[in-house]
């Protein structure tokens, strides 16, 4: 359907207006230009107003203002009724006209003062056909004939506010996106109305033939309980499939909003940690000084004295290098000899000249032999006390070594302290921990559905194998019954066609899949000024979305919001063009976020989409830059500009 | 949808699956087509779809 024209009464900023949207080029576009404040979103809002009851692209702010037209508020009389009215008119492919009108009657208390009341409210839709019938449509049935022609549940892919394409892949989880794809490809219809519907069909023929035989009847039994039961494995299977996807897009968002943030709990965890050994490694430092201390007690006279020990025991090993020690001759030999006056040795008397001779020997050896004897009673100790200092030096080093690498140890757990807290000052512990958490809890999640999922499969393929076996057996207890031959036929049938519609279903959903995909890329990189940055552009089986960057990474989380917003615009650009869905597009403020340079890149995809689809853009006049303007301007079939009233009460539309 | 249409894929679908059963594609066509008149699925289609199955079945709908 395309919008063929819209009429406002009293609706907000427009107490009289009609934009026609008459195709009158090749290109079914249609620019408004309005600045800030003058009405363009309450463009998007009323037609949202008309076709669904609601202003969901409304702020608050605006949402608080009275839905009639301040002006005709003014000029209305005390107790007077007013009515606010919109009619989106629509022509579809095949000629037919539709006419959607609500009106709201709202009555005045005092003019200017009080906001009015609602009195009574009224939709309503008329279609006409190409031979000039029409039919009118209220209440419940008006409704009906919207989600014929514009559905409800998937508005939010043809009218929508650009500013919050940014946000779109936040706020569209692959299941909302599975969703939209269903819905505008039509595999819902196949799937939850004729698939649905031709099997509760086929449950009613074999029913009726269970009547006619009660072995029909078990087996029939036992395969509706078999299929039941396949059907709750499905519906577990698509439950799980839920929150894995669900787990998917949590953890990526946790994980966009936790990067470059510490992990504070892991960081406290660490820092606590590093508290403990330092205060073991401080004890063990104060144990070592302790020892070394005691060690410097017990040793310090020794060592104090080492270099007399030292030359000491040089002084006896020269001696005994030059013989002295030990001494040659007895002492008290030789004086008890000069005594006796003989040798006491072979006991002849000595002479004179022997006397003498011992006597001299006596005076010779008398002093050095005293000192030799006692060099030789010190040589023992001295060493003791030498290798005591050299032990003590030993024992030295390893504590000094310990001692060392205990002080090395703390001043790295220092370092380390300091570069924690470095890192988490600034942060909000709590918030960030709790996001860990919360992470943690989808990533558990996540890892039980998907070993859930193994364990329903297995039991899953032995239900179908069951279910197949019962189906043969059953077919077989037709056959053989003849009162119910006629059955049988329409239960073969109804089977056919059933399997027919579930592989249509399944090679629909691949190639939309795909079809969407590859169109969603095509549009992307012929758009995208930074053709080098990303490589692909996937839709997972999940539906999830995905930008690969040129690594082969996953970058969606940390593209710019104009990237984000150009692969949002791609994405819904292909969604139309793939399920060749016959509605229009309409983007409020459809560059705002995007840069100038790129503007153009936007407004050639616009030009190039509305040569087969109605296309309806809002701008501000600061995003109608140069630029676009020049591409715009000669394309637009029609092209409006909002003027707000001086007393800014009111809003009109100019042709331009 | 979209004024009671249906995607091309989808009736192309059909058709190539039932692999040159004209009964079984139309039936199926036939049952889209009615599905998607009715947008909200308020419809009598339990009898609907069993009256369109003796129908295509015994060739009381021309070919």
């Amino acid at each position: 359907m395309k919008i063929d024209k819209i009429i406002l009464k009293n609706y907000r900023q427009f107490k009289d207006a009609e934009i026609s949207f008459k195709e009158k080029s090749n290109f079914d576009l249609h620019v408004i230009i309005g600045k800030n404040g003058t009405g363009k979103t309450n463009i998007l809002s009323a037609i949202n107003w008309c076709l669904y009851g609601d202003e969901p692209n409304l702020s608050k702010d605006s949402r608080q203002l009275p839905l009639l037209n301040l002006k005709s508020m003014e000029e209305g009389d005390y107790g007077e009724d007013k009515e606010i009215m919109v009619e989106v008119w629509g022509k579809t492919l095949n000629n037919k006209f539709v006419i959607f009108t609500r009106k709201t009657i709202y009555n005045i208390y005092e003019s200017g003062k009080n906001l009015p009341t609602r009195i009574s409210s009224e939709f309503e839709v008329k279609v006409t056909d190409n031979k000039g019938n029409t039919e009118i449509f209220k209440d419940e049935e008006s409704e009906s004939q919207v989600e014929r022609f514009v559905p409800k549940r998937i508005r939010e892919f043809f009218f929508f506010d650009g500013e919050r394409l940014d946000n779109y892949f936040k706020e569209a989880t692959g299941q909302n996106i599975r969703h939209a794809i269903f819905e505008i490809s039509q595999i819902d219809l196949l799937e939850n109305r004729v698939e649905s519907r031709l099997s509760d069909t086929l449950k009613d023929l074999r029913r009726e033939a269970g009547k006619e035989n009660p072995e029909i009847e078990d087996t029939r039994s036992q395969l509706e309980t078999n299929e039941k039961q396949l059907k709750e494995f499905d519906e577990q299977i698509k439950e799980c499939n839920k929150q894995i996807a669900l787990a998917k897009d949590k953890i990526k968002d946790y994980d966009e909003k936790l990067r470059g943030i510490p992990d504070i709990e892991a960081v406290e965890v660490r820092r606590d940690e590093i508290k403990t050994l330092k205060q073991q490694k401080k004890e063990l430092l104060d144990e070592k000084l302790k020892e070394k201390e005691n060690l410097l007690f017990e040793y310090g006279k020794v060592v104090m004295l080492y270099s007399p020990i030292k030359q000491s025991i040089k002084i006896i090993e020269e001696k005994r290098k030059k013989g002295e020690l030990p001494p040659t001759q007895d002492k008290s030999l030789l004086e008890n000899m000069v005594k006796e006056k003989s040798c006491l040795i072979c006991g002849r008397p000595f002479d004179a000249d022997v006397k003498k001779r011992v006597e001299d020997l006596l005076k010779e050896i008398k002093l050095s032999s005293e000192v030799a004897k006692q060099l030789e009673y010190m040589e023992g100790p001295l060493h003791n006390f030498e290798d005591k200092v050299m032990n003590f030096n030993n024992i030295m080093q390893k504590i000094t070594k310990e001692v060392k690498g205990y002080e090395d140890d703390l001043a790295d757990y220092e370092q380390e302290l300091i570069k924690i807290d470095a890192e988490t000052s600034g942060y909000n512990s709590e918030k960030i921990k709790d996001w860990h958490k919360e992470r943690k809890k989808f990533e558990d999640s996540f890892t039980q559905n998907l070993q859930k999922l193994g364990g329903i499969d297995g039991k899953r393929k032995d239900i179908l194998k069951n279910i197949e076996n019962l189906k043969g057996q059953l077919d077989d207890e037709l056959k053989k019954e003849k009162k119910v031959k006629k059955l049988k036929n329409q239960i073969d049938f109804c089977t056919k066609a059933l399997n027919v519609v579930k592989k249509t279903k399944e090679i629909i959903m691949s190639e939309t899949r795909k079809k969407i995909e590859d169109r969603t890329k095509d549009i992307f990189f012929g758009l995208l000024w930074k053709k080098a940055t990303f490589k692909d552009v996937k839709i997972e089986e999940d539906y999830s979305i995905n930008l690969i960057h040129s690594l082969g990474y996953e970058c969606l989380g940390s593209v710019s919001a104009g990237e984000r917003e150009l692969l949002a615009l791609s994405f819904t650009l292909a969604l139309h063009e793939v399920s060749g869905f016959d509605s229009p597009i309409l983007i409020d403020t459809p560059v705002a976020r995007i840069s100038d340079e790129h503007r153009v890149n936007f407004g050639k995809i616009f030009s190039e989409v509305s040569s087969n689809k109605q296309t309806i853009l809002l701008f501000t006049p600061a995003e109608y830059s140069k630029d676009i303007k020049e591409l715009l301007d000669v394309r637009a079939s029609n092209r409006f500009a909002l003027k707000l009233s001086s007393d800014e009460k009111e809003t009109r539309v100019e042709v331009l | 949808m979209g004024d009671g249409k249906i995607n091309e894929p989808i009736l192309k679908g059909i058709i190539e699956n039932s692999e040159k059963d004209e009964k079984i594609s139309k039936f199926l066509i036939d049952l889209l087509y009615e599905e998607a008149e009715h947008p909200g699925g308020q419809w009598r289609w339990r009898e609907n779809y069993r009256k369109k199955i003796e129908q295509y079945l015994y060739n009381e709908v021309l070919l």
